[in-house]
């Protein structure tokens, strides 16, 4: 791979230790994947905070960079910790597991990472810019930067990330080279776009997780009028089902006018249909169980918005949630902060559920409750909920959620 | 017992030679919700592989997908000695090549892979096969036990 000259230097160990070991990291997986060179990123994005995912290799990783003297040389933000960083102890999570985590609490501030705790960082001062060559991690994220935004990065795994912050550069390959985010099959949405409600969004994007692999999809039939929760939650849930780390979206997504147009114009690609049927069979395929007792309600797979914490509070109010039933949402400090000022705090805890923060169903150990079905809204839990927190699972909307969260059952 | 021995060309993605009984899926697969590092085994209720142990075999799989904390859970695995001995994909996505690489920078140890294979490795390779994968050379070697003796 072609080096400039600092570069080179920071390679040979010229710029300490950490520099040395980030560009080790970060040309070693360039040369597999051909990258002819490097390119600086305007920002990073890390994965490597819960402890209940990093485990010990991660905390001694973390500790490592830490003790080299690490800095991070481009704004860096971290993706949710392993537990609520205030409210740890009234979630019974173990002293020892605590611990663990704030040696990685610890070594992320040493390094100066952006404490968002997120895993909606363009929501909450990381925001990219059309054209922006990113270092990120976090597949939601990923697929969000490049697709909603027209920022350029691949979709970075744990470690390297972070040496992608200490090192401000990223090999040049895969998603950041304009042949590669040409739009490669159409998906037209065959459904009235004013019939669309926020929980299709995630069963679109499960199925087209499913169903391209690792091509770039071009959708068209989402309306106009889309929302950004509804980008995210659909975003999030083709990370998911697949490894989709970009789509355009025609008259909606930056990039739709000349990479996502390309394919229109050339005959014989492919194209797939998503009709009501097929929504459906999504819907029931995202479920590990249909009906029945649900003893614990998640939503908050990405970080719940100001938005969709708003709707809860409206759900809820002068409403109960049944005894021996959770229901936990997930979201960031700040948007905690704006709830408390606009009184949705009050309604939603009052009423019995409660809003955990920094932290999420999946990177937490959710599985020491024993919960036996979950109920979610989202697309990304649904899928993984029965591997991570050891549920049968039960996709709906927002109200099908609350509903369930009252009664204590789904029906 | 007569043995059948075939040798398949690729790509060498991660260097290094290791050899061992064959674990194969056509599915794709998301480390992070897919393997526990601390047994070896895959969790995900939803792949085919559920309940299998990884430990010591030759991972045959098409290709990665999910979640991007998959690089962190396979130095775990590696760590404690759970990982599998060699990797063998359609086509390798960067995820588990990291990981792979990065096993060598922080555990010292080899994880070979190798992929763009002259035939489609899925199809070629059973479970149980005896294979021996070649990061260096970019060859994979079957060898199945068959038929009468």
């Amino acid at each position: 791979m072609y080096l400039t000259k600092q570069e080179e230097q920071m390679l040979a160990g010229e710029c300490g230790e950490s520099v040395q070991l980030a560009m080790e990291i970060l040309t070693g997986v360039g040369d597999i994947y051909g990258a002819e060179e490097m390119t600086k990123i305007a920002s990073a994005h890390t994965v490597m905070t819960p402890y209940q995912d990093i485990m010990d290799a991660g905390v001694e990783i973390c500790e490592r960079f830490a003790e080299l003297g690490a800095k991070y040389s481009v704004p860096t933000t971290l993706d949710p910790a392993g537990m609520d960083l205030q409210r740890w102890r009234e979630f019974k999570i173990p002293e020892a597991y605590a611990k663990k985590q704030m040696r990685i609490v610890r070594a992320q501030e040493k390094l100066g990472g952006i404490p968002v705790w997120t895993c909606t960082p363009y929501l909450h001062g990381n925001t990219p810019l059309l054209g922006q060559h990113l270092g990120w991690s976090e597949s939601s994220a990923v697929v969000f930067a490049n697709s909603v935004m027209g920022a350029r990065t691949n979709r970075l795994t744990a470690v390297v990330d972070m040496a992608a912050g200490i090192a401000g550069r990223v090999p040049k390959f895969g998603l950041h080279l304009d042949e590669n985010r040409r739009g490669e099959i159409l998906v037209k949405i065959e459904v009235e776009p004013k019939t669309l409600t926020n929980s299709d969004y995630p069963a679109i994007g499960y199925f087209i997780g499913k169903q391209v692999a690792d091509k770039v999809p071009v959708l068209a039939g989402i309306p106009k009028a889309v929302s950004t929760d509804q980008l995210k939650n659909m975003g999030a849930a083709a990370a998911a089902s697949g490894s989709l780390a970009l789509y355009h979206i025609l008259d909606v997504t930056p990039e739709s006018e000349n990479l996502g147009r390309i394919l229109q114009k050339e005959n014989g690609k492919e194209t797939l249909e998503l009709g009501l049927r097929e929504l459906k069979e999504t819907k029931d395929e995202m479920c590990t169980t249909r009906a029945g007792d649900v003893d614990f309600i998640a939503v908050g797979c990405p970080h719940y918005s100001i938005r969709e914490l708003g709707k809860v509070a409206a759900l809820l109010k002068d409403k109960k949630i049944c005894e021996g039933t959770k229901f936990w949402i997930y979201t960031t400090r700040h948007v905690e902060m704006l709830a408390k000022r606009m009184g949705y705090f009050d309604i939603i805890e009052s009423n019995g559920a409660q809003i955990l923060t920094e932290t999420c169903m999946l990177v937490s150990p959710t599985d020491i409750y024993g919960f036996e079905t979950m109920m979610t809204d989202s697309g990304k839990c649904a899928h993984y909920a029965p591997a991570l927190c050891k549920t049968e699972v039960i996709y709906g909307s927002i109200e099908e959620c609350v509903e369930a969260a009252i009664n204590g059952f789904a029906q | 017992m007569r043995e059948i021995k075939l040798t398949v060309r690729g790509r060498g993605v991660i260097k290094g030679v290791a050899e061992g009984l064959a674990l194969v899926s056509g599915q794709n697969l998301s480390l992070w919700g897919g393997l526990n590092p601390k047994t070896g085994l895959i969790i995900d209720t939803r792949h085919e592989l559920y309940g299998q142990q990884l430990r010591g075999k030759v991972l045959v799989f098409p290709y990665g997908k999910g979640s991007t904390t998959g690089a962190i859970v396979f130095l775990e695995a590696v760590k404690r000695g759970n990982a599998p001995a060699a990797i063998v994909n359609v086509e390798t996505e960067p995820i588990l090549a990291s990981g792979a690489f990065m096993a060598k920078i922080f555990c010292r140890k080899t994880i070979p892979i190798v992929d763009r294979l002259d035939r489609n490795p899925v199809e070629v390779i059973r479970t149980n096969d005896y294979v021996r994968v070649d990061g260096d050379a970019g060859l994979v070697e079957i060898r199945r036990a068959c038929g009468i003796p």
